[in-house]
């Protein structure tokens, strides 16, 4: 897969209702939305609550750091950007409470993506009556991602085989620009082969009532 | 360029929500309409690729960082701007919930900002610019027609319904592919460009909109915000020419079949390539616009006839939108937004009278 995810992993919170967890991963993100700057206790204390989800999830402590590490940067930028613009106590107020805020977001996303796979997201959203026409494109992008990927990791280690791979920035771009200008056609490919074998079983487009996804 | 939560309000998010959810629902009509059982494999396997596509990392020239497709334009000049706008939307909607890249609230801003602006916003300057740019790039032997012109880089419209792309002859396809190649790829280098900008200034717009209590400087903020996105969308623009350029080469046949039914009308393709022209120039060159007099008010000021004219307090007085005092960037860029929409309306409003007219004429005839 080309991410990690730790979905799959055994936890406290797997157990518990999709829906559940996906609305109060919602919940908690408009909670640190709406709350003023002032009260930044309470964004806090939502930022404890999202630490102890993480904690029932079972997050190793490495993953969360390096997510954060990578989170951080841009927000960061934003919030030192306006404190730079005019240095004033009130300033420096309102970017720790967009950095704390922002944060506590991240880390309520962080723990979703811990606990939710992607087929009880895909029920969620059959729950939820999202139009099928969303979720079979959906799931269908969900199954043939892995697959475009594995065959990006192919392409890669053959263009790698061949003298060493690219060398100097000029062939690496070339490189790239030739796996993912392949990986195009790939699909295209693929999806005339696929919709082929759909027909031959039967579908009917998107207007077929039991919404089989492919 | 996704969007965290916590950096726009719940009030922006929820509108640009709404917004996004109407333009999705739209193309996913459009998609179905145009696409009828192709829709599904086509789009989930376009957003397969973006998906991917977006983990694929291309090298900076003298930097540390490496740079990614973002996409909007590419989808969209491969399978259409609606199953583009869709593809793009599934992409953004498992990265939220299942990456944890971008916020679940700012779902609705990001989607807007990279799925409608980048696909709808992206085609119609792709489509426009390359039927202007048909002239700059002349090809030997054959100019560009108006059958070639509607028809190259539009999405693997089948001729028949059993497949999904069309097999004209290699000899026939590489013909076509080598007239108008050059500029397709130039049309899609200036679109990726434009959407990327658009999509930034969107943005500036939605955060000056979510911190109106802000005790700084936006315009600081939107010089950086510009700036940088200036550079992410040479990069944008490098990728996707480069590999729409490696995709005709290869495989022409792919990318020049027709149906204009699927795409933008021609009028509302030139509409929403300048609505989104005009609205990113509004929005991030007004505030710097010259406070100089123009030339009128110059000669006014000579002559001393300025003093005749009394002015009148309006909503929108010198290009400003009245908002608090710290804001006179803002307002002047909202006021740009501002006028940019109304003057498009009111365009739009004159030309809907003479078509109707002649509707109605026309039915008098037929009568």
């Amino acid at each position: 897969m080309p991410a990690e995810r730790a979905a799959t992993a055994s936890n406290l919170c797997r157990r518990w209702p999709s829906g559940l967890k996906l609305g109060i991963a919602l919940l908690a993100a408009v909670a640190a939305g709406l709350l003023p700057g002032e009260l930044w206790p309470a964004t806090a204390c939502l930022g404890v609550f999202a630490l102890l989800l993480h904690a029932f999830a079972g997050t190793p402590l490495r993953r969360l750091v390096r997510r954060v590490g990578q989170f951080l940067p841009f927000v960061v930028v934003l919030s030192f950007g306006a404190l730079v613009s005019r240095p004033e106590a009130a300033t420096a107020v309102w970017s720790a409470a967009l950095l704390l805020r922002c944060l506590v977001a991240f880390l309520v996303g962080l723990w979703l993506m811990q606990v939710l796979t992607a087929s009880e997201f895909l029920d969620v959203l059959t729950r939820w009556h999202v139009p099928a026409a969303l979720t079979i494109v959906l799931s269908f992008m969900l199954r043939y991602v892995a697959l475009l990927w594995e065959e990006h990791e192919r392409l890669l280690r053959a263009q790698r085989s061949r003298a060493g791979g690219p060398s100097g920035r000029w062939a690496e771009w070339r490189a790239a620009i030739e796996r993912l200008g392949l990986l195009v056609l790939r699909a295209l490919d693929r999806a005339e082969r696929v919709h082929r074998a759909m027909l031959a079983r039967g579908w009917s487009g998107m207007s077929s009532p039991g919404g089989d996804a492919p | 360029m996704h969007i965290r939560d916590g950096i726009l309000s719940p009030e922006v998010c929820l509108a640009a929500g709404v917004l996004a959810t109407a333009a999705v629902g739209y193309s996913l009509r459009r998609m179905r309409l145009a696409l009828d059982d192709r829709a599904v494999p086509l789009t989930g396997m376009m957003a397969a690729v973006v998906f991917a596509g977006q983990m694929v990392n291309f090298p900076l020239f003298g930097l540390p960082v490496s740079g990614h497709l973002l996409g909007g334009v590419l989808a969209a000049a491969v399978v259409g701007p609606w199953a583009g706008c869709v593809a793009l939307s599934v992409v953004l909607i498992v990265q939220a919930v299942l990456f944890a890249d971008g916020g679940l609230l700012s779902l609705g801003p990001n989607i807007l900002n990279m799925a409608v602006v980048g696909c709808w916003g992206g085609y119609a300057v792709f489509a426009t610019v390359r039927r202007w740019s048909g002239s700059l790039f002349p090809s030997p032997g054959a100019s560009l027609g108006e059958g070639q012109g509607e028809g190259a880089f539009l999405p693997l419209q089948p001729r028949d319904k059993t497949t999904l792309t069309p097999h004209p002859s290699p000899t026939e396809a590489a013909g076509e592919g080598s007239r108008s190649r050059r500029p397709a790829v130039f049309a899609a280098v200036v679109a990726a460009y434009v959407s990327v900008l658009a999509a930034a200034a969107l943005f500036c717009a939605e955060f000056a909109l979510s911190s109106r209590q802000a005790p700084f400087d936006l315009s600081q903020l939107t010089l950086w915000m510009v700036l940088y996105h200036a550079l992410i969308g040479v990069g944008e623009a490098a990728i996707t020419g480069a590999v729409l350029s490696f995709v005709w080469s290869r495989r022409p046949e792919l990318l020049t079949a027709a149906e204009p039914g699927t795409t933008l009308s021609r009028g509302g393709r030139f509409v929403t390539a300048g609505a989104t022209v005009a609205c990113a120039v509004a929005a991030i060159l007004s505030p710097w616009a010259s406070s100089w007099p123009d030339g009128l008010e110059a000669v006014g000021e000579r002559v001393g006839f300025n003093e005749l004219g009394v002015d009148r307090m309006l909503m929108l007085s010198d290009y400003a939108v009245p908002l608090p005092a710290g804001w006179e960037v803002w307002s002047v860029s909202a006021a740009g937004v501002l006028g940019t929409v109304v003057v498009l309306g009111v365009g739009w409003l004159l030309c809907l009278r003479p078509s109707a007219a002649t509707t109605l004429s026309d039915g008098q005839h037929a009568g």
